[in-house]
């Protein structure tokens, strides 16, 4: 292959955009294949789940008992603080997103985040760790099996908040008998719908209620842990897809989603998924059958999976199809410019004028992989209104057509060529490049 | 009338060809108008609509029931969360329509698939691509559909004239920079077709909507001026999103009923904006399901069967609650746990795009609604 296409598909199409002009970028598939071994470790800038936990709950005790002006101050001083930790959050997270070198890596932790989906929205303990569950349970868990990130993911808190399975009680627990209180088949049903076999493969509302039933015990303790309560656990077997589980604590759900993990549907669903989030909103058959048969060979190993997507010859064609989501875009846009927005707010405001603000998910089936969903209309004006903005702050000292060459040279087609080459000035050069279909898709 | 008008409607159900208003009206008026408001999440109906009069209501709902005292009065048998009391309003003025007991052909507990079935106007998820209003404005030529909002929601996906819309800032880039724009997008037909319609929504609205978009009441105020233009959209959908109240989801206070006051404002608002297009208007407002008949261990409610509803507008024959109510006995529930539906929105659709709308029989059996000619479209929604 061509040098400048292998380094234009590893740069956009894999990583996050290509960086002009930086040595450190992946250019080549070989690199990529490294970039994925090296294993995320914690640095330690952000505070871990127990901490925020403890700094939110102490929080709402502070203003437990309160009333009228001092209860209105109080709650304003925890919005204010919960905003804080969620805008270092999203400095955080994009700072990683623009290193020039491991943006690939970057992508699949987008993609697995986005697929377990914990929204901030609506639950205001869940907006305090929301950020430290996927540096937790997603980015420490690429480098195992999808069967231990499921484990990691349905073990952590703020998932277990998200989707209330932390007051989930078994009807006849200790717990359940003494307060008269019930199952709440939420987080049950997403696992099967939504993060391993796939809505319509054939479950039931049996074994959501099964599912449930063995996932009652399972909460968050004082300090802000996973904890296992007995107390509060579902006694006796369960069946699921036919599979009989009788342990008596937490062994019995661990169990049943290693079993689920490993089930060709749910194989089938991670390939289709991927697939289309990575090749296209039509993906050829050929790559999900790819992924599908290497998720199944490999048991399941996360590794293996993401390797097969960058062996594989499909995701190697020379034009860009899919359209970048709204975050891809904005990312791309500062890698290609190596201007950043203003952080904090700045960066805040434009992904939510563009409805896709990290962390705020509108449910937990996650964003939209389809790259059409992002092309409405008053998508593409908003996507306009920010690449004006952006060029007017930022086009300086920036030759659009000489970036293009750089950036997506082998992707650019020669009337976009001729009409980058024409624009009326520097400005509007940049907004026509951020805006050209080479550069909305990838 | 000693008979209510709505256990006489419930017993008509079963008496097709029975007409208690014209239909007719609708036909000769291209002006009529459209809004539909999905309620994503699953509503509560039992709380928005309470059924005070079934005796099964108060210890059923425990903590959850809503008191006598915290109600409008509809009928003897209803009454309306006190925070709908632009609803009311519209009730007592006869234009508005309040559905109990109602539900799409979905009987399974998905968020995600109800909605699709909702938007798809099949009976079972992801069964077409494309949304029964898409279908429903591709046998209304020359008529238009808007979407307020960053997507267009698949109940308006597909074929069609379709545009979506965001409000303006004050940075919207140069008339040149645009028009090389449109030559960068020839080759591209997605952006090309988006980018096209940006433009020609900008020029109808003129910059008067700014604000914004995810305040509901700011979206509807939008559909609202765009609608009321002389050339504007004939169908309009607009989304309000929060409505899953697994945990602690409050009567008078707290997220539903934040919920619905945010849907009364919204609907004061549209009104307020349509002004006198609000006459020939109907507005729906549905939720992909109900919610448990019972709450769960965590004072809220888990995904159902059987909703509340609502159809408002000067078009609208109103003043009535419209539902065949199943009651909340033990044995009356479905599967011993939800609201048992007995009617399908599929008759209130078909009703508003025949009666309202115009549309076909055929064309709603057919194509809109396909193999559907046994649901019959509900009679006398419509003036």
């Amino acid at each position: 292959m061509d040098k400048d296409l292998e380094a234009a598909i590893t740069g956009n199409r894999f990583g996050l955009g290509a960086v002009p002009g930086s040595k450190n970028g992946a250019t080549t598939k070989a690199a990529l294949l490294a970039e994925i071994t090296i294993p995320w470790s914690p640095d330690g800038v952000m505070p871990p789940t127990a901490s925020l936990v403890k700094q939110g709950r102490a929080g709402m005790a502070a203003a437990k008992g309160k009333t009228g002006d001092e209860k209105q101050v109080m709650r304003k001083a925890q919005r204010q603080a919960r905003r804080e930790v969620l805008v270092r959050e999203l400095d955080y997270r994009t700072k990683l997103a623009l290193a020039p070198a491991g943006s690939f890596r970057e992508r699949l932790v987008w993609f697995w985040s986005n697929h377990f989906t914990v929204s901030a929205q609506g639950k205001p303990l869940v907006e305090m760790i929301v950020g430290a569950f996927e540096r937790e349970a997603i980015r420490a868990n690429l480098h195992g099996s999808f069967s231990d990130l499921l484990l990691a993911v349905t073990r952590h808190p703020a998932m277990q908040l998200y989707l209330d399975n932390a007051v989930s009680v078994g009807p006849n627990s200790t717990i359940g008998k003494r307060r008269q209180k019930g199952l709440n088949e939420n987080l049950a049903r997403e696992i099967l719908e939504l993060h391993t076999l796939g809505v319509g493969s054939g479950y039931t509302q049996e074994d959501v209620i099964a599912l449930a039933s063995m996932l009652t015990g399972w909460g968050i303790s004082r300090e802000g842990a996973f904890q296992f309560r007995k107390a509060a656990h579902e006694p006796g077997a369960q069946t699921l897809l036919g599979a009989t589980y009788a342990a008596s604590d937490e062994r019995q759900a661990e169990a049943a989603l290693q079993d689920i993990a490993k089930r060709p549907e749910t194989a089938k669903f991670i390939a289709t998924k991927l697939a289309l989030a990575m090749h296209s909103d039509d993906p050829p058959k050929s790559l999900i059958d790819r992924l599908e048969t290497t998720f199944i060979t490999s048991g399941g190993s996360l590794p293996a999976l993401h390797m097969a997507l960058i062996e594989a010859p499909e995701m190697w064609h020379p034009n860009p199809v899919k359209f970048k989501t709204p975050q891809e875009f904005i990312i791309s846009m500062m890698r290609m410019t190596g201007t950043e927005l203003p952080p904090r707010r700045g960066m805040l405001k434009v992904l939510k004028s563009l409805n896709h603000m990290p962390f705020y998910a509108p449910s937990p089936a996650g964003w939209s992989s389809v790259g059409k969903d992002w092309a409405s209309p008053s998508a593409i004006k908003q996507r306009l209104i920010i690449s004006t903005n952006f060029a007017k702050g930022g086009a300086r000292q920036i030759d659009p057509a000489a970036l293009a060459e750089l950036a997506i040279g082998p992707f650019l087609s020669a009337d976009t060529r001729f009409i980058l080459n024409g624009a009326s000035s520097a400005e509007q050069g940049l907004v026509l490049l951020l805006m050209c279909p080479e550069f909305q898709r990838r | 009338m000693i008979i209510s008008r709505r256990k006489l409607l419930a017993s008509m159900a079963v008496l097709p060809g029975v007409m208690l208003y014209g239909t007719a009206s609708a036909m000769e008026n291209p002006e009529n108008r459209f809004v539909f408001i999905i309620l994503r999440g699953a509503m509560d109906g039992l709380t928005a609509v309470p059924p005070l009069g079934d005796s099964a209501y108060q210890s059923l709902r425990g903590a959850l029931a809503v008191g006598k005292d915290q109600t409008l009065r509809l009928d003897a048998d209803f009454g309306l969360h006190q925070n709908l009391s632009g609803l009311h309003q519209l009730y007592t003025d006869e234009q508005m329509i309040a559905f109990q007991a109602i539900s799409s052909p979905y009987r399974e507990r998905s968020h995600f698939d109800g909605q699709d079935v909702l938007e798809n106007g099949g009976t079972k998820p992801l069964q077409m691509n494309d949304g029964w209003l898409s279908r429903a404005l591709g046998s209304m030529p020359g008529a238009n559909g808007l979407a307020v909002g960053q997507s267009v929601p698949l109940v308006l996906r597909g074929g069609g004239d379709v545009t979506s819309w965001v409000p303006s800032t004050p940075s919207d880039p140069e008339d040149e920079t645009i028009e090389r724009l449109l030559q960068l997008y020839q080759e591209d037909p997605v952006l090309q077709e988006a980018l096209e319609k940006s433009i020609e929504t900008d020029q109808m609205i003129g910059g008067a909507a700014r604000g914004n978009v995810n305040n509901s009441a700011v979206a509807a105020k939008a559909i609202g001026s765009l609608m009321s233009a002389p050339e504007g959209p004939r169908i309009a959908v607009m989304e309000i999103g929060g409505w899953d109240t697994h945990n602690r989801q409050g009567v008078i206070k707290g997220r539903l009923p934040n919920k619905l006051s945010e849907l009364d404002r919204a609907i004061t608002a549209l009104k307020k904006a349509l002004g006198e297009v609000w006459q020939t208007s109907a507005v729906l407002v549905a939720t992909e399901f109900g919610r448990t008949a019972k709450p769960n261990g965590s004072l809220g409610t888990d995904h159902g069967t059987g909703g509340a509803g609502f159809l408002l507008g000067g078009a609208v024959a109103g003043g009535r609650v419209v539902s065949n109510w199943p009651g909340l006995g033990a044995s009356q529930l479905y599967q011993a746990r939800d609201l048992k539906p007995t009617m399908s929105w599929h008759s209130v659709f078909k009703a508003v795009l025949s009666d309202h709308l115009g549309v076909s029989k055929a064309a709603l059996d057919a194509d809109i609604f396909p193999q559907s000619s046994t649901v019959m479209a509900s009679k006398g929604l419509i003036m």
